[in-house]
Parts: structure tokens; C-alpha cells; sequence
């Protein structure tokens, strides 16, 4: 079976998003194919490169948690 | 052996609605991180996201309070949508203050803000991957946001579709130009990351 693989059914299969036929199709022919793993490896290095997760400052928490304080004593 | 069990978002939901203020907080800690860093990564200014994010979560009480929550939706691709839409105004906003165009038609303010960072980059980071972080700053706001949704805030094609109002194929379109993008401007900037 040949199927046409498009750039975008790269970019879902690296997101495990493709459907099996095009994940099964893919795994077996990426090997020889140079343009796809060149792709895989832009996503992997974009994804690496966002792995820097911040947290918000506990005062914006804070301001949060006295809204919802405020909302309480509102309904009460 | 004890099992220490996760509550789901719609049961803290339901449990604040019921007057646990514990709940929502639990809810807020559970999501902070993924709802910050995707305002952060789309303002690119940490006091600007710190507002946005207050602002996100007094909306989301508001209209939990209202009873405008939607149990059948997940909870973190509905606040990421508030999250969003703000951010997205806030842009707008910055974007309404006055420019001042030189002769050859940049905004100053803009390339001198280019031109610090560049030298910025040279003198105290000389990082690669934070280069490209910054590269990802520069994209258009549409591709940038496929690419935070998707990688930080780890929501499916279709989820960022429903978010941006899109579908699934505009979504992972943009993605690939993006990638195309950031392609073109690592070689503008002789940028490579291992």
C-alpha cells in the first residue's frame, strides 16, 4: 500500500495524533526517508526548547484566592 | 498499599460551586504552571503575564459563579481560552501605542528593542536555545500560539482548533509553517541548536 505522507501527517504523527495506517506507514519508511526525519528532528528541537515551564508569583495566587474570598462574602 | 487519589477538574468544580474554597485552589495549583508559561510565551513580559493570569482566574470564578461552566468541557482548554483571548487583547492594546517611523519606514522604538536584545544575546547569553526561544518570539502570533498550545500547554490539534476558532488542518498548517519559519530565520541568524 502507498500513501501519500504530507508534511502535515508528519507533524501529527510526531504529536501521536496520526491514525494508525499513516503511524504504521511512516514508521516503516522513515528510514529512507531524509526530508521526514529532518522535520522530526526540527519538532524534537523545538519542543526542547520550550521545556522551560514557569510558575506565576504566589502574590498573583494570592490575589486570586482573595477574589474568591471576596466572592464568598458577597453570597453571603 | 494506599493510593493517594487525584480529584478530577469537573469534581473540584462542583466541590467549589458547593462553597470549598480548598477545591478551586487545588484546581488553580494543578494548572498554574502550563496556563502561566502559555501567557508568558505569547506576551513575552513577565508583568504583563502575571495581570493576565490574575485576570484568567477571576474570570474563570466569575463565570463558574455564573454557572457558565460547561462540565463537558475539560477545564484547562476553557481557562486557556480566556487565557488566551486576553493576551491577545493585551497585544492589541501595546500595539495601539504610538510608533515612531523613520525614514525608511521602521518603527524605531521596534528595531532599537531588536538591536538590545541582539546585543543582549551577544554579551550576557550566548545561548542557543534561548536564541531560539527568542526566534519563536518573532513568529506570527498564530503560528507562535500552535506551537505554545501544543508544546506547553499540551493541548490536541483539535482542542487548539476549538480554542482559535480554526480546525485541525489550519492548526497543523500553521505549525509547519512555523517550523518553515523558524527554519529561514536560524540560517538569517546563523543560529543552530544541537
Amino acid at each position: 500500500m502507498n500513501i501519500n505522507i504530507t508534511e502535515t501527517d508528519i507533524i501529527s504523527y510526531f504529536y501521536n495524533e496520526s491514525s494508525p495506517e499513516v503511524t504504521d506507514y511512516i514508521q516503516v519508511n522513515i528510514s529512507s526517508r531524509q526530508d521526514w526525519q529532518e522535520l522530526i528532528k526540527d519538532l524534537q528541537t523545538l519542543r526542547s526548547s520550550m521545556d522551560n515551564f514557569q510558575n506565576p508569583h504566589p502574590t498573583s495566587l494570592n490575589i486570586v484566592l482573595e477574589e474568591i474570598s471576596l466572592q464568598e462574602n458577597h453570597s453571603l | 498499599m494506599m493510593t493517594k487519589s487525584i480529584l478530577a477538574d469537573g469534581v473540584l468544580i462542583q466541590r467549589y460551586v458547593e462553597g470549598s474554597q480548598i477545591a478551586f485552589e487545588t484546581l488553580m495549583k494543578r494548572h498554574k504552571q502550563r496556563i502561566f508559561s502559555s501567557i508568558l510565551n505569547v506576551v513575552n513580559d513577565r508583568y504583563i503575564a502575571e495581570d493576565i493570569f490574575q485576570e484568567t482566574f477571576i474570570k474563570v470564578i466569575h463565570q463558574i459563579r455564573a454557572g457558565k461552566y460547561n462540565h463537558e468541557d475539560k477545564f484547562l482548554p476553557w481557562a486557556l481560552r480566556i487565557a488566551r483571548n486576553l493576551a491577545i487583547d493585551s497585544i492589541r492594546q501595546r500595539k495601539r501605542l504610538p510608533s515612531v517611523v523613520n525614514s525608511e519606514g521602521y518603527d524605531i522604538f521596534e528595531t532599537l528593542m531588536v538591536f538590545d536584545k541582539s546585543q543582549e544575546d551577544i554579551q550576557i547569553e550566548n545561548d542557543e536555545k534561548s536564541m531560539l526561544t527568542k526566534l519563536i518570539h518573532q513568529l506570527p502570533i498564530e503560528q507562535k500560539e500552535v506551537l505554545i498550545l501544543r508544546n506547553y500547554a499540551d493541548l490536541s490539534f483539535k482542542e487548539i482548533a476549538a480554542i482559535t476558532d480554526t480546525n485541525i488542518n489550519t492548526c497543523i498548517g500553521r505549525m509547519h509553517y512555523a517550523i518553515m519559519n523558524l527554519r529561514k530565520m536560524m540560517e538569517k541568524n546563523s543560529v543552530r541548536v544541537k
